[in-house]
């Protein structure tokens, strides 16, 4: 019988092939995560307020419908001329992000304000139709 | 190492803003994410070569928290700067979140002299 030994490395070579191939750099990357978020209930409406410094207003895409809030755009890149990095932390890239909210919101009275870095959206919720009484004469 | 007096870290919980530095040929510019900061909120010091940001987050919103990723914590980071910089000839910016500090660096050769005298013991 014959004993055929199995190279360990060859192992990790494929191994690393499927990792290039999930981080191929050519495809578009978005980032489900980014930016972190605070939702509040105020109790007539939800108050949105997402992190995104240095990210130009007119760059960041708000879009509502109902119970669902979306952000997206695109952050960066930074080019500094020359420059060579020491440390890279700060999120570049584009961005994407699905916020459902527990109860339907006014759509038409959304308001939204950029400062300091954090946009914060107001989203009233939308009025419940009270049934009304009516008198028979 | 860091050597920052205890008492100036602050009591409440805080972030960590995340920072890049980049190095030019006569600067090296360290960028901070800080949003919720306005320029009278931060605060930056420098002891030796060592950096301390400080930053008060100004937003609060009152009500029943659905989602808190981020919170309205505020921000604190001490790090080390590289040997080359003149930490004490530091020009900052706050703008959109982001503290930009700028760092020229010390012309090669340049070094802090510090003359020692060593005191009489005779009394």
């Amino acid at each position: 019988m014959r004993i055929r030994l199995r190279d360990p490395l060859q192992e990790l070579a494929k191994l690393e092939q499927t990792v290039d191939r999930m981080l191929r750099r050519d495809r578009q990357w978005v980032s489900y995560g980014y930016p972190p978020i605070d939702l509040m209930d105020t109790g007539t409406a939800f108050m949105l307020s997402a992190r995104l410094p240095g990210v130009p207003a007119d760059k960041i895409g708000l879009s509502v419908s109902n119970t669902t809030v979306t952000l997206e755009g695109q952050r960066g890149p930074l080019v500094i001329e020359g420059a060579k990095p020491i440390l890279r932390e700060r999120f570049y890239g584009r961005f994407r992000k699905n916020i459902d909210l527990p109860e339907p919101i006014d759509e038409e009275e959304v308001k939204a304000q950029y400062t300091d870095g954090i946009l914060q959206v107001t989203l009233p919720k939308r009025r419940q139709l009270q049934p009304k009484a009516i008198s028979i004469q | 190492m860091l050597t920052f007096n205890p008492s100036t870290q602050p009591a409440r919980q805080s972030l960590t803003p995340f920072v890049d530095i980049y190095e030019l040929p006569n600067y090296v510019i360290v960028l901070a994410d800080m949003p919720g900061v306005s320029k009278t909120g931060v605060d930056i010091r420098t002891v030796d070569n060592q950096l301390m940001i400080r930053g008060q987050c100004h937003t609060r919103t009152d009500g029943v928290c659905l989602i808190g990723e981020c919170a309205h914590y505020d921000y604190y980071r001490a790090m080390k700067l590289p040997d080359t910089v003149d930490a004490d000839n530091v020009q900052a910016e706050m703008k959109d979140g982001i503290l930009t500090l700028t760092f020229p660096k010390r012309r090669p050769g340049e070094s802090i002299e510090t003359l020692i005298f060593i005191e009489d013991g005779r009394q």
